[in-house]
């Protein structure tokens, strides 16, 4: 599933698009030779963005900076979440401009477009709103994170279903077990940590030390199910976590958007990251 | 200066089995497994970077003014510190895992060392001497002068390494495109890389070759001089690929490291 297949008719304009490369700048250079400096640009847009998007959602769900209320969280850390998304998609237009013909034919890049517009719904459309109503969601949010959701599954599915780019979800699985540790009780966060230390450093260790082969079949068999499982268990502990009612900061269903607002821009890093590994 | 361990930890460590592939070179050769590290290095970046951000933007009084500066450190601090270790230790792991040498030998690598180094120097200064007396501007919305220069220090090292780091992947300064006996040459110790380059060690990936190492570069896109310019955030537009060690043939495999 990619751009590609379905906006066809913009393939000769998207063709011309990597023209603008040799557009001359001051000195002659072009914007091309500067190239890494907007792929840096782009790293420290979604840095600010994953600092800030942790802190306020992992508030939410009880923990953190819990000194502030989410409110006045948000207040201080909207504007430096609104830098991170300009720098980001600044430096993102002209990177993709350049590069357009590969990204209009990338399921990594559609299914980080997908990501990208659930997480910008879950920052700009629900956690404000959630913030300002001190953990409560209103209807407003509960619809747009309805739409949210949709995208940033639709978004899973490419990502999930796309030879190659597949185990970049591990990144996605990553994170559920990160946030366990981080906000997590004492019992669940063992739980996490012993059951991401045997199915990854197992995988880890049968690979590389072992020196199995990652060719084989049977050994992408064993890392997806890896994955599979993990993935199920963390949702698990996530679950029952979110249950509990003492991360007071929060409401139920406000706590469960939280983790997905994490997610969300978790799966845009990964599937940038991605887009780059597949073939 | 350190060329010979570099050289031993590529190609010998761990050498075993009948491949006779050393762990480094098993790495580098797994279908996945380097992409899922450097992957993984590159979100918890984004982790590690955009918390200390928000503490250093503290203590440069320009956020949370009206939250006590321990409160806000004190609380981030454990996100910071865990993101920080899976950092390192999958940034090891990326070093360690895809041509050691290419990376010693890389200008940018060690501008991006140097940026550690001032990094860790101001967190020492700054435990050791600016927070000593931090009960005195604690809950200050504007802290004094040497905390605000440490927050600065902070933010403006982590910034240049997010840029050095991204700068890694194109091979301007490679040894075999600079002048012998220039800076650049002199700094990257581009005498051993290129004696390793002519006598090759077991047969393995001659660093430095040419090839971008992490984030390949668009052939048709290459400046006169024959700079690579790589592509977007992880988009991989004309193939370079990474010279392959000389090892059995094996299926087609993504080629790790490209893109952003």
């Amino acid at each position: 599933m990619n751009f590609q297949q379905y906006l066809p008719g913009l393939q000769s304009w998207i063709e011309t698009l990597p023209l603008l490369g040799k557009t001359k700048l001051l000195f002659g250079v072009t914007l091309l030779d500067i190239f890494a400096l907007f792929g840096g640009m782009h790293l420290v847009g979604m840095a600010l963005i994953g600092g800030c998007t942790i802190l306020i959602n992992v508030r939410f769900m009880g923990a953190g900076v819990i000194d502030a209320t989410p409110q006045s969280m948000w207040k201080s850390l909207r504007p430096w979440v609104i830098v991170g998304v300009v720098l980001a998609i600044f430096s993102g237009l002209i990177m993709g401009a350049l590069t357009a013909s590969k990204l209009f034919q990338s399921n990594a890049f559609f299914a980080k477009m997908m990501a990208l517009a659930a997480a910008l719904i879950f920052s700009f459309g629900v956690t404000g709103s959630i913030a300002r109503h001190e953990g409560k969601v209103s209807r407003n949010a509960l619809i747009a994170t309805v739409v949210a959701l949709l995208l940033w599954v639709l978004s899973l599915f490419v990502f999930g279903s796309t030879e190659v780019t597949n185990v970049g979800l591990f990144h996605v699985v990553t994170a559920c077990f990160a946030i366990v540790l981080v906000f997590g009780a004492n019992q669940t966060r063992i739980i996490a940590a012993a059951t991401y230390g045997v199915l990854y450093g197992g995988t880890y260790i049968m690979y590389w030390i072992v020196g199995f082969n990652s060719f084989d079949q049977i050994y992408l068999d064993i890392a997806r199910y890896a994955v599979i499982l993990g993935f199920l268990v963390v949702a698990a502990l996530l679950f029952l976590e979110l249950r509990k009612n003492n991360a007071l900061a929060a409401s139920g269903p406000a706590r469960m958007i939280a983790l997905f607002s994490i997610l969300t821009w978790v799966t845009v890093a990964a599937g940038g990251r991605w887009i780059g590994f597949s073939p | 200066m350190f060329h010979d361990l570099v050289d031993w930890l590529q190609h010998s460590l761990g050498k075993s089995g009948p491949d006779g592939q050393s762990w480094s070179e098993m790495l580098h050769e797994s279908l996945n497994l380097w992409n899922v590290t450097e992957g993984t290095h590159v979100l918890t970046l984004m982790f590690f970077a955009g918390t200390i951000w928000i503490v250093d933007l503290r203590m440069m009084g320009v956020a949370f003014r009206n939250l006590p500066f321990s409160k806000l450190n004190d609380r981030i601090l454990p996100i910071t510190i865990v993101s920080f270790a899976c950092m390192v230790a999958t940034g090891v792991i990326a070093f360690f895992g895809r041509d050691p040498l290419m990376y010693y030998h890389d200008i940018w690598f060690r501008f991006k060392m140097i940026f550690l180094v001032i990094a860790s120097v101001n967190i020492f200064w700054f435990h050791n001497m600016v927070q000593k007396n931090q009960a005195e501007w604690d809950a200050m919305e504007k802290p004094p002068t040497a905390v605000r220069v440490s927050g600065a220090i902070s933010m403006a090292s982590w910034l240049m390494m997010i840029f050095l780091g991204r700068l890694i992947a194109y091979d301007y300064f490679h040894c075999d495109k600079v002048q012998p006996g220039s800076f650049v040459y002199v700094f990257e110790e581009c005498k051993s890389a290129l004696r390793y380059l002519e006598t090759p060690a077991d047969g393995g990936t001659p660093a430095a070759d040419g090839a971008a190492p992490a984030d390949a570069a668009p052939a048709d896109a290459a400046p006169a001089d024959g700079a690579a310019t790589p592509p977007a955030d992880g988009a991989q537009p004309a193939e370079e690929k990474p010279k392959e060690p000389a090892t059995p043939e094996k299926p087609a495999k993504p080629a790790p490291g490209k893109g952003g």
